[in-house]
């Protein structure tokens, strides 16, 4: 059965240790070796997408929840950090740091307003509700007009600093995005590896038994949720301040269905699917520059080929 | 240690238990027998809080758990094996045992659990490493009560453990059942299997149509002309 064939999660924890350090070494060296300014530019959107879809991948992978809005929690947390830079803490380099736990606060409440209502009950309800949130952020964004100037977007978002140190400079922002990614995996693989990726595991796998072995299922699947919303947030503000602008067209369905594409192409409860997939989704369509318009074919057909070969996305299902 | 009264149980409007009441003492192992569609399934998950019930009550060690949310009653001690082998297929062995052994209290409690089930059931301890869901029908119903005896359970709730397993393999779990009751685990067992079910109860209750029709210890039960011509084979259809 290829559902149950060889996973990663099978591999020694001292080979899955292997892996991971050798992961951080070549992350510290890129930078030393390659001095495009573009591939850097590439690896800080990799960096980004690396956070959305390992977070998104505890809801969708792990707990076994359809979510088709994370885009929103993405741009509510990116809003937040443009806003407090922009206003709330203007000119300082405060005001980036400030958005930190402004983002994983907001991030993780609306993570349980969603889900208060839609956790409970089975069936697509969650589906519906995430697919429902996602509308009503970006229709927040245009709307709010006062505090998020609408259509127009939020423009001269400063640069991310520490001090007088400029990190939004060459490799610099790399590594920052980096250090956040890198926090944010180690967290996840210790949840992942430990109990509560057991519960939510077993939650996904069979809701009833899980409840007769004493797992409280609501409660599982809302730190799944708000877990995951905290993450996003924490990538839409690394990406607010990294681009500099931002405007409600960035964070639409298209943006959620990407993040879930990259969890899918992966491997969805897999601790490197969604690395995997981020890397083939940011890369892969750079590779294919050279064909100009031949390009949107040829990703599309290549996905709906590793789609047929491998369902349970590159590394498998966990 | 567990009493039920009155207990009534519908689905949209179809009632399946009409009120019936009985219990379990400590140290002992019950058995519900019936035909299919008897209530035997619903009795138990209205136990174990998976089904809510719509009247009656049910108390466990002293305590009123009727309406609590199945994890609740879980953490209580009282562990249900669902019919129908439901291990967690994309977890691995050792996964789903752990599973269980969080409700064991603490880690040291987890690790002696983590023993005695290996003992009990030498063949999971090969098999650790492997997925749930590749296991064969036999080793994954053992799984499923390992897992559950993993969490110290005051009582046991064992739907249907024989169902599907080749006969040697059902003489292996109803062996598994005495031992676990001479541990001082009371269980309530639910089986089509009447004859092996009464061999290894004390008492049983028959069931009809969303009622209890019969009760007593389990050797007059397995006398009785009634139930040797309905569930032990003597003219019925199984046995
Ligand atoms: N989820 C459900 N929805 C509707 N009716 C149900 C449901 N579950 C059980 N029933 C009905 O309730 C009655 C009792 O079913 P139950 O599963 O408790 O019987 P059982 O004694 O366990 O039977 P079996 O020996 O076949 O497992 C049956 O008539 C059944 O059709
Ligand atoms: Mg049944």
């Amino acid at each position: 059965m290829r559902l149950l064939r060889g996973r990663v999660g099978d591999a020694s924890p001292a080979r899955k240790r292997a892996a991971l350090a050798s992961l951080c070494v070549a992350a510290v060296l890129v930078p030393l070796v390659v001095r495009d300014g573009y591939v850097i530019h590439l690896l800080n959107v990799l960096g980004i997408y690396v956070i959305l879809s390992s977070g998104l991948n505890i809801s969708v992978g792990l707990a076994g929840l359809l979510h088709l809005g994370y885009a929103g929690f993405y741009g509510l947390g990116a809003y937040c950090g443009a806003i407090i830079s922009t206003r709330v803490v203007p000119g300082s380099w405060l005001g980036f740091w400030a958005g930190l736990p402004a983002a994983v606060a907001i991030g993780m409440l609306a993570g349980a307003l969603v889900g208060a209502p839609s956790l409970r009950l089975r069936g697509h309800y969650f589906a519906i509700a995430t697919l429902g949130f996602g509308e009503i952020v970006r229709s927040l964004m245009l709307n709010l007009t006062g505090l998020t100037q609408g259509p127009f977007g939020i423009k001269a978002i400063p640069s991310p600093k520490l001090l007088a140190l400029d990190l939004g400079q060459g490799p610099r922002f790399y590594y920052l995005v980096a250090a956040f990614a890198s926090l944010a995996l180690y967290g996840i693989w210790n949840l992942q590896y430990g109990r509560f990726g057991r519960f939510w595991r077993a939650v996904r796998e069979d809701e009833t038994v899980a409840q007769v072995m004493g797992v409280d299922v609501f409660a599982a699947k809302m730190w799944a949720l708000m877990i995951s919303s905290a993450l996003a947030a924490v990538a839409g503000w690394l990406y607010a301040h990294y681009v500099s602008y931002i405007n409600p067209s960035n964070f639409t369905l298209d943006e959620s269905i990407l993040v879930l594409c990259m969890v899918i192409l992966g491997g969805r409860g897999t601790f490197w699917g969604p690395i995997i997939g981020s890397a083939l989704l940011v890369l892969f369509p750079e590779l294919l520059r050279p064909i100009a318009e031949l390009r949107l074919l040829v990703y599309g057909a290549a996905l709906v080929v590793l789609m047929a070969v491998r369902p349970e996305g590159v590394v498998g299902a966990g | 240690m567990l009493e039920v009264e009155g207990l009534k149980a519908s689905y949209g409007g179809i009632t399946a238990l009409h009120g019936i009441s009985f219990r379990v003492e400590a140290g002992e192992v019950v058995s519900l027998i019936g035909a299919n569609g008897a209530g035997k399934t619903t009795t138990l998950k209205c136990i174990s809080g998976v089904v809510r019930p719509v009247a009656g009550a049910i108390r466990f060690a002293g305590r009123d758990i009727t309406g609590l949310p199945p994890h609740e009653i879980a953490r209580a001690g009282l562990m249900h094996v669902p019919e129908g082998r439901r291990v967690f297929s994309l977890l691995t062995v050792r996964e789903n045992l752990l599973t269980g052994g969080f409700l064991a209290g603490d880690a040291s409690a987890a690790k002696r659990n983590m023993e005695k089930v290996l003992s009990l059931f030498p063949v999971l301890g090969e098999r650790m490493a492997q997925l749930g869901g590749t296991l064969s029908g036999g080793e994954q119903q053992m799984l499923a009560i390992a897992r559950a005896l993993m969490a110290s359970p005051k009582l046991l709730l064992l739907d249907e453990p024989s169902m599907g397993l080749a006969p040697v393999l059902v003489e292996r779990i109803f062996d598994t059942i005495h031992e676990i009751a001479k541990d001082g685990i009371p269980i309530l067992l639910v089986e089509q299997n009447a004859g092996m079910a009464l061999e290894t109860s004390n008492r049983a209750y028959v069931m009809e149509r969303g009622r209890i029709v019969m009760e007593g210890p389990a050797g007059l039960l397995a006398a009785d002309r009634r139930i040797r011509e309905a569930y032990l084979g003597g003219g019925g259809t199984r046995g």
